[in-house]
């Protein structure tokens, strides 16, 4: 969702000025605030549920680079949606959900504003790709390197099944 | 430009040696002419920041009405400096060419088009049938409108849809997709003080 989401923002802000190229920033309106929902409801549940313990094997080090960047993938996934919306809302435009749901802006208009957000939104995209190429790589690294669980424990069912083994 | 405004004068005179109706002036402060489009099924408001009106309107002399009103393309502002700049564009006012968008109401003498005039259509309530420009086309549209007098002047609130596509505006792709609406509304709010 979140590939999907760098290549149509980047689609749309290159696209030449056309309805299309409104269909495209609507889309990836609608699919920013979605995402924004869903990572909310994701941060409730890490909060709520406990979260599996990392292996024994690792080091404070490389304990302390997991948790920050989970950390920093969490802020980096609430502020892009959130700081998109802020251009969408200094830019004065509509928001509306897959064309359903009216959203209120949450800025002034402001064209200054609007500059900044966009280079916080762009930003957060570069922090967010390297982010995400750290944790790509180091899932890797643990699967095929380490032999660890790590991987394989992200996949849907894990947790049934660790448990069941575990009983 | 300049035969426009030599006409424009002698019309002017013309009018000045006819029995005035009363002479408006607009209250700029307060007066507000523009329109709401829909972006993606959602309305946003426009005003135009500078227009000129000359405005000569008695409810009991309604066959001595004049409404001229020529607005500044350029001065749109929809607060968003993105949209106004894309809305002056060539698929849509095209400003370079075409600055000001001219609304003759027909009962002015200068104007060529067959007319209706004024006409009165319940208490304080009223309808301008006009030619209005736009983009270098013109079309006869009817504009209804409340008059009320307020201390010291009056109060002309009118409403009316247009088709932004009979003007030109949105060529191209804009002209068949409704993501930009095809329905305008203007909106026209003046306040208005007697000519001394």
């Amino acid at each position: 969702m979140i590939l999907g989401m760098f290549a149509l923002g980047w689609i749309a802000v290159n696209y030449p000025m056309s309805p299309t190229k409104i269909k495209l920033f609507v889309w990836h309106k609608s699919i920013g605030i979605t995402i924004l929902i869903l990572v909310l409801l994701r941060i409730a549940w890490r909060l709520t549920d406990r979260t599996p313990a990392l292996p024994n094997h690792m080091q404070t080090w490389e304990r302390r680079l997991a948790h920050t960047s989970h950390a920093l993938m969490y802020v980096a996934m609430v502020m892009m949606p959130l700081s998109g919306w802020v251009i969408n809302s200094a830019a004065n435009f509509p928001l509306r959900l897959y064309g359903l749901i009216r959203l209120p802006n949450i800025a002034p208009a402001d064209k200054a504003l609007q500059s900044q957000a966009e280079l916080v939104h762009m930003t957060l995209f570069w922090i967010l790709v390297a982010l995400l190429l750290l944790h790509i790589g180091a899932a890797f690294w643990h699967h095929l390197k380490l032999r660890d669980q790590i991987l394989t424990r992200m996949l849907p069912g894990t947790t049934r099944r660790l448990r069941k083994a575990a009983d | 430009m300049s035969l426009q405004r030599a006409a424009t004068m002698l019309i002017c005179s013309v009018f000045s040696a006819t029995a005035a109706a009363t002479e408006w002036v607009i209250d700029n402060d307060h007066s507000r002419l523009g329109f709401v489009a829909t972006y993606d099924g959602v309305g946003f408001a426009t005003r135009f920041e500078r227009f000129d009106t000359r405005i000569r309107f008695d409810p009991q002399q309604l066959e001595e009405g004049v409404f001229d009103v020529v607005v500044d393309i350029t001065s749109i502002n929809s607060d968003s400096a993105d949209r106004d700049e894309g809305m002056l564009g060539l698929e849509w006012f095209n400003a370079k060419k075409f600055p000001q968008a001219r609304f003759v109401s027909t009962g002015f003498p200068q104007a060529r088009f067959v007319s209706t005039g004024f006409r009165q259509t319940g208490a304080g309530a009223f309808e301008v049938a006009g030619r209005l420009t736009i983009k270098g086309i013109t079309h006869s549209i009817l504009l209804p409108f409340a008059w009320s007098g307020v201390d010291n002047g009056a109060r002309l609130k009118g409403k009316t849809i247009l088709q932004r596509t009979d003007y030109k505006i949105g060529i191209g792709e804009w002209e068949s997709d409704p993501i930009i609406g095809f329905e305008v509304e203007i909106v026209v709010d003046l306040h208005l003080k007697g000519k001394h």
